[in-house]
């Protein structure tokens, strides 16, 4: 569906999703603090340095928009905000991943409900060492949600915590934008995981309705900078819930306010049916990121076969809606080492190279060179 | 997008799964294979042409002869279950339908963790429908409620005379209406002052309220100064007794008022309509009444009742 009118530059935005694996020195760093054989101040210096190089080696890809890689997100990117805070247990439900492993979240054990960290006060510590436009992730409300125990919190009702999840997403999501974020992406991995756990999709319709709740509170503008990832989960090379449909989750995930959707594809089963069911659901003021890098395969894509792949996208999505993205973050969990540092960075600088290469195939199509 | 919702879809495959008959749900369910569903089509091609996971329409365990347990899946945002049989000859009968039932755990979590997970996940979905409903509440409430005095306001009113209108003329009640007017409102809010004027529409408001205790009776605010109460089941007697009842509550508040020409506190007139029998279906003969009346009150000199029976119906 290369269907730009003639004439018209072709633009095809790429970006990452986010996280970045961590390199041995800070996750030794990060253990030590948990240890508590280092203090606040000096692991704040590792983080810094961390995310000093994940950006200069992020710019060295070719990235015209970038993140700090997730490095200051502690332990991982669905847990950061509420990290330290004094009413949270660590025992709290688990998510199993396809190769047996579970991942913990914490348990809230009582009200209210309030941010830890805030993604806003970390992005302008990695705005300063770049010029480049950042985009900051942040964690949906909805998997925040599972925090609240399945026994009631007394004095605390779900419908309170509920609101008070929703405000503190407020400030977070304006925070982030006040804080010089181009865009703020919303990380929905449990979405798809929603449909496992009920199959009739209430739990997902559920799980939209709070994040709209959300988005309700924007403006059109910021709605518009805001972009969703969906992904069927990557820990250690597992996913959670690979084995739900497409046809399943897109129709309802495009009814969420937003203006991007970075959908993992280049490790579905039938990535050409998976780009049909995109190319029927998307709304037109909606933008579909594919994903073209397969975060779970050790091989490093060529910019030849990411091209392809975005070749493969744009007969199915109008140009003006497509974008290019990964998969998935390279390392969502902080101490997730199946993924190498240089092996992301290889795979994003093919994406961003096959990226150009296919906006160079298109324009040639289209009868002109990409503005 | 959205396609004509079906209810239910049935679809008969012989032993080879070719399709052998069908209903029109199982058209609209498969809409994507719509141009190609025939007698004999495989119902690998049907699925082939559909945008729909696959267990919507596998039939390979009828090779096997045990039909699986009932399964949902989602059809463009509608959740479906589906019941398959199998019959004389090898004939596969399948049956689908859309379910808000429970939904079952998906068979690869079966375990104590997935439970906990899926039970916290159902107990906030619960929770954000509550909050929608609740949300729905307040809006509606919002809508049909005066923002200054906190009664009802015209549009509920209006809304509830119909409805008392239909119930009263089906079961051969009485409905009764009061049409209230504050005396000389409009110097007491140049005397005093309009927040003044706001605080005295507020406690006659509240008054009038205070003095309905019926559950079905209601009391609004029909504009200013204007107040209306609506008495279903009420005749004239009882009615005319409530509005006198209401001008006393009133002139028991002994709120001055320097500039009325009826007492030197403020006071109230009232129009008293009963529709005793009702005919027709057009209850604002009813208001006219009240209102009529309401007038009379005011020509008669103000801080009184006059009540009448409605007599202009149909």
């Amino acid at each position: 569906m290369t269907n730009l009118p003639t004439g018209l530059p072709i633009d095809l935005p790429t970006e990452a999703i986010g996280s970045i694996p961590r390199s041995e020195t800070l996750m030794q760093a990060q253990r030590q603090y948990d240890a508590g054989q280092i203090d606040a101040a000096a692991m704040n210096a590792f983080y810094d340095e961390a995310v000093q190089q994940t950006i200069r080696e992020l710019e060295n890809t070719g990235s015209r928009i970038i993140t700090d890689g997730e490095q200051r997100k502690t332990h991982s990117f669905a847990t950061y905000s509420v990290e330290g805070g004094k009413n949270f247990a660590p025992d709290g439900l688990e998510i199993p991943f396809s190769d047996g492993h579970v991942r913990r979240l914490p348990r809230l054990t009582a009200g209210p409900f309030r941010y830890a960290l805030s993604a806003a006060e970390t992005l302008p510590m990695a705005k300063q060492y770049t010029q480049l436009p950042m985009k900051q992730a942040i964690i949906s409300v909805s998997a925040l949600s599972l925090f609240y125990p399945s026994e009631a919190i007394a004095g605390y009702s779900r419908e309170a915590f509920l609101d008070d999840l929703i405000d503190e997403q407020e400030k977070e999501i304006r925070g982030c934008f006040a804080a010089g974020a181009q865009k703020v992406q919303i990380d929905f991995t449990e979405g798809r995981l929603a449909l496992k756990l009920d199959p009739s999709g209430s739990v997902l319709n559920s799980f939209i309705e709070l994040n709209n709740r959300v988005l309700a509170r924007l403006t059109d503008a910021e709605r518009q900078s805001i972009g969703i990832h969906t992904c069927p989960g990557a820990d250690h090379d597992a996913t959670h819930s690979a084995d739900v449909d497409y046809a399943e989750l897109l129709p309802s995930l495009f009814e969420l306010n937003a203006g991007s959707f970075y959908i993992a594809m280049a490790a579905e089963a039938d990535p050409e049916r998976g780009l049909k069911i995109v190319a029927r659901y998307l709304k037109p003021w909606q933008r579909a990121f594919i994903g073209v890098i397969d975060v779970n395969n050790p091989d490093i894509e060529t910019p030849e076969e990411v091209c392809a792949r975005i070749m493969q996208a744009a007969r199915y999505i109008p140009l003006e809606q497509l974008g290019t993205t990964d998969d998935c973050g390279f390392s969502p969990f902080c101490d997730d080492i199946s993924t190498s540092r240089a092996t992301a960075f290889a795979k994003i600088k093919a994406r961003v190279e096959g990226t150009a290469m296919a906006v160079e195939q298109l324009a040639s199509q289209n009868g002109v060179l990409h503005g | 997008m959205d396609k004509a919702p079906f209810t239910q879809s049935v679809a008969i495959f012989d032993a080879s799964e070719r399709l052998v008959d069908w209903s029109a749900g199982f058209g609209e369910e498969f809409a994507d294979a719509a141009s190609i569903l025939s007698q004999g089509i495989s119902a690998r091609d049907i699925y082939a042409m559909c945008l729909l996971p696959e267990r919507a329409l596998d039939l390979s365990w009828a090779s096997g002869g045990t039909p699986p347990p009932v399964f949902e899946y989602i059809n463009n945002r509608r959740s479906i279950a589906v019941e398959q049989h199998l019959g004389a000859n090898g004939y596969v009968f399948r049956i689908a339908q859309s379910t808000q039932a429970t939904p079952q755990l998906h068979p690869s979590m079966l375990d104590e963790s997935a439970e906990l997970l899926r039970s916290a996940a159902l107990q906030i979905s619960a929770a954000v429908l509550k909050r929608r409903e609740q949300e729905t509440h307040r809006l509606h409430e919002l809508a049909l409620t005066d923002g200054l005095t906190g009664i009802a306001n015209r549009r509920y009113f209006d809304e509830l005379l119909d409805i008392e209108w239909q119930r009263c003329k089906k079961s051969r009640l009485p409905l009764s209406t009061i049409f209230i007017d504050i005396d000389f409102f409009k110097r007491y809010n140049d005397f005093y002052g309009h927040l003044s004027g706001d605080v005295c529409l507020k406690i006659i408001a509240s008054t009038l309220r205070a003095n309905l205790h019926r559950p079905r009776d209601l009391v609004a605010r029909y504009g200013g100064e204007e107040f209306t109460c609506l008495l279903p089941e009420t005749d004239l007697r009882d009615a005319a007794h409530k509005a006198a009842e209401l001008e006393k509550a009133i002139r028991a508040l002994a709120i001055p008022h320097g500039k009325s020409e009826a007492a030197s506190i403020v006071t109230i007139s009232l129009g008293v309509s009963t529709a005793q029998c009702i005919m027709g279906d057009d209850s604002s003969v009813l208001i006219r009444a009240a209102d009529q009346l309401l007038y009379d009150a005011k020509a008669a000199g103000r801080g009184c009742v006059r009540s009448a029976l409605c007599t202009s119906m149909g």
